[in-house]
């Protein structure tokens, strides 16, 4: 059954790519490339890009199916099972982030006696209900909020830019492209955002335009958070790196906002909505890729597992996300580096050689996973109901 | 069982968290109740201990602010222990999130005033909007005076800093650009000067009551905690820090000078005297600045680097003072900031101009930010150059320094 729309999916794409881009990292690629964050952004959001560009080309490729069935395909039912595991893991780690994200940023900005038991429990109860009622919901809530969250980043863009300047994003690249760009290759925890699409892919009724609203949300996406470093750089300078809570910071800086304040609060209430909805939807993920491993009749005991891990570990850590950037930048990003690139780039290897396996050029390699499951997955869609571009 | 209960699962789920918050919520302390609202904290060092001293209003119950201010002082080998203590003594949380400005005495503008700062930056404050301040006596007695000024007369010491020529003038005091400027290739910053002085108004008069003007605000009525004859003063002087420690003291025509390498000035008054010519006899003419644009060029010619700085102000005659009016000076058809006036007006910026780089090259400071400059728009050159230099740390001696003023007269 089709659970999202294109609408929805444009909307999960842009609100994950951008959400937990706006928090910490630019502090932290400011002091890792001194001063050099929007160069560094760029860079990342260029290789980023390599994720949406393959799920895309398969999404088209195989409009019916799903990523496991993708990845079944290409690699064999053991080896599929295997690498949803891995993302699975993957969409953990980001959500088990964005929980202690969330977690200090309620902390830094609303609530500076707030306890971690009063905020975790109701957190994690929610948490646990909603990743577990499926995609459809998922989709709704991002439509209801997205629109709040790009508003709040809409009010960030424009009043920092009245006092931004930007001559101070200048000189970039100062010491050479290096040292601007390949230290950002550490701070992988914030980059893979775009992998929340193997959830949507099978599962989206593709409108007309599906391809097109897709790429026009990433280049926007590119184009806000492009946007946001410039500004953030050009508002903080030299003393960048000092602002964590980037995008509440950038609100502070306003001469009026400390009178008023009204703006810095609807930003700040807004940016914990979207902290808990990237938990949300990259919590699903996960229960998403475990359930396609295992099986839906274990939906519960997975919700609860991810849940469990997600208190235990941002328990375990003391909410300090210091720890966990320093295992990511340390261990972390070698994983990734395999989950988020290596694996996309496989699978589009791997289901070029099933083309040229349709045509008749078998090779020996695509003869003994895939032709198994042909005839097994050609049945599979006859069985499914035919939509979009399929119907058409 | 468990089926039937997850048909009501989102009840049982709202019904969870109000169990854990309501509790919390009912009974938990309103932080009026727990805190105390700190207005500035004044820092001083003696015997190698820091002297924290908080300016503080309490809140009550009924949710209005006890308008009298108070102070408290207490000494610490660091800023955070004294802080601590300071909250014990009061039996209060610190509540540092309106802190409108951070008072330090010349015995911390001496050492590496960042390191003091440190407690305040990493607090969750927020440092775009304190406003620093510098006095040349004691951080505490300038809180206890302004406390009793602020008392007497509901002035707010931060909007005295914040309408102080030395913001007028666009010399930024808040921890942020502090920082912003230390964190910087040259180092520099800058924050206002505020003294606190004898006010001799108030001891001539034994009533007490409201004494200066303008700047200055008079001492509280007969409180004897700070004497009561004493009242704070700011003249719109600056200091310059560099690499955070105190480099020189900025008078305010300084002040006024270092102005005009600023991007936006307004409503900025000087006067020109002795001006001849057309309507003008003689006269005082104060001219006020409507827009002031300055924008560095800078670029190297021969190999060494030439900074051109154009300046483009906008002004208005605002005040004509002379001994023989005649009608000529109400003419509308007469043009206000003629060929004389208008040359008046460079001279007066050049002048400006030439005391603010003899300023700058006497104490080796970089106020006018020419480093930085160089660095984002002649980076590799300006390196090189730097690197040619047998005492880096001199490059301002090396700089060709220009100004080409254009004056428009506005309405």
């Amino acid at each position: 059954m089709k659970s999202v729309t294109t609408r929805q999916t444009c909307l999960i794409i842009l609100f994950t790519a951008i959400t937990f881009k706006l928090m910490f990292l630019p502090s932290l690629l400011s002091g890792a490339t001194k001063n050099n964050a929007p160069a560094a952004i760029v860079f990342l959001g260029i290789i980023e890009l390599i994720i949406p560009a393959i799920l895309l080309f398969l999404s088209n490729k195989y409009p019916d199916m799903t990523f496991k069935e993708i990845l079944g395909k290409a690699f064999g039912k053991s080896v599929a099972k295997v690498v949803l595991i891995l993302f699975s893991i993957h969409f953990l780690l980001r959500t088990i982030a964005a929980f202690i994200g969330y977690y200090l940023y309620l902390y830094f900005t609303l609530y500076s006696d707030l306890q971690w038991l009063a905020f975790a429990v109701p957190m994690i109860l929610v948490l646990l209900y909603v990743i577990t009622t499926g995609l459809k919901n998922i989709g709704r809530l991002v439509e209801i909020f997205v629109p709040l969250v790009m508003i709040a980043v809409v009010f960030i863009l424009v009043f920092a830019s009245v006092p931004a300047d930007l001559s101070n994003v200048l000189p970039i690249f100062a010491d050479g492209v290096a040292s601007a760009t390949i230290p950002a290759l550490d701070f992988t925890l914030w980059t893979g955002n775009f992998l929340v699409y193997i959830m949507i892919m099978g599962n989206v009724k593709r409108s007309k335009h599906h391809n097109r609203s897709v790429i026009i949300t990433i280049v926007v996406t590119v184009m806000i958070i492009t946007l946001f470093y410039l500004l953030y750089t050009a508002l903080f300078s030299y003393n960048a790196s000092n602002y964590g809570q980037s995008n509440s910071d950038m609100i502070s800086i306003l001469p009026q906002s400390s009178d008023v304040a009204s703006i810095y609060w609807l930003v700040a209430v807004v940016w914990c909505i979207a902290m808990f909805l990237y938990c949300i939807v990259f919590g699903a993920c996960s229960q998403y890729c475990i359930q396609e491993a295992v099986g839906t009749k274990y939906k519960w005991q997975i919700g609860v597992l991810i849940c469990v891990i997600v208190l235990a570990v941002s328990v375990g850590l003391n909410f300090d996300i210091s720890k966990l950037i320093k295992i990511g930048k340390e261990y972390g990003k070698y994983y990734d580096y395999i989950v988020q690139f290596a694996i996309p780039i496989l699978l589009l290897i791997f289901s070029f050689r099933l083309k040229s396996d349709r045509s008749g050029a078998k090779t020996e390699e695509a003869q003994t996973p895939l032709d198994s499951r042909e005839s097994q997955l050609q049945q599979n869609r006859k069985l499914r109901k035919p939509h979009g571009r399929s119907a058409r | 069982m468990i089926n039937k209960l997850l048909r009501y699962k989102v009840i049982i789920v709202i019904g969870l968290l109000l169990v854990i918050f309501l509790p919390g919520v009912l009974v938990g302390d309103l932080d009026s109740k727990t805190d105390a609202i700190i207005v500035s904290v004044g820092i001083d060092k003696a015997e190698e201990k820091y002297e924290v001293t908080l300016q503080y209003l309490l809140p009550t119950q009924s949710g209005q602010f006890n308008k009298k201010l108070d102070v408290l002082s207490s000494k610490s080998g660091e800023i955070s222990s004294a802080i601590s203590d300071l909250s014990l003594k009061l039996g209060k949380n610190i509540g540092l999130s309106h802190c409108r400005s951070i008072v330090i005495s010349d015995e911390i503008a001496k050492e590496d005033t960042v390191k003091t700062y440190d407690y305040f930056s990493r607090f969750k404050l927020n440092t775009n909007h304190i406003s620093l301040i510098y006095t040349p006596k004691s951080a505490k007695e300038f809180l206890k005076t302004s406390t009793d000024s602020q008392n007497a007369l509901l002035i707010d010491i931060g909007d005295s800093v914040d309408l102080s020529s030395v913001k007028l003038r666009g010399m930024q005091t808040f921890l942020n650009d502090f920082y912003i400027g230390y964190f910087s290739p040259s180092g520099c910053s800058h924050m206002g000067y505020i003294d606190v002085k004898e006010d001799e108004e108030k001891q001539e008069s034994s009533g007490g009551g409201q004494g200066g003007g303008g700047q200055e605000s008079g001492g509280g009525e007969g409180d004897e905690k700070s004497g009561g004859t004493k009242k704070i003063s700011n003249e719109g002087k600056a200091v310059v820090f560099k690499k955070g420690k105190k480099v020189m003291v900025l008078e305010k025509e300084d002040v006024e000078a270092f102005g005009w390498f600023l991007k936006d000035i307004t409503n900025e008054t000087i006067t020109i005297k002795n001006v001849l010519g057309d309507q003008y006899k003689n006269a005082a003419v104060g001219v006020q600045i409507i827009d002031n644009k300055a924008k560095a060029k800078v670029y190297f010619k021969e190999g060494s680097p030439v900074y051109d700085l154009k300046i483009r102000v906008t002004v208005r005659v605002s005040e004509v003072e002379q001994d023989d009016y005649g009608l000529e000076n109400f003419d509308l058809l007469k043009e206000n900031v003629n060929k004389v006036l208008n040359a008046a007006v460079i001279r007066k910026i050049e002048e400006d101009f030439n005391r603010a780089i003899a300023l700058s090259l006497q104490h080796n400071v970089d106020i006018i930010d020419a480093y930085n400059n160089f660095y984002k728009y002649r980076t590799h050159q300006f390196k090189k150059f730097i690197d040619r230099l047998p005492n880096p740390d001199e490059y301002m001696q090396h700089i060709t320094f220009k100004v080409n003023v254009d004056v428009r007269g506005g309405i």
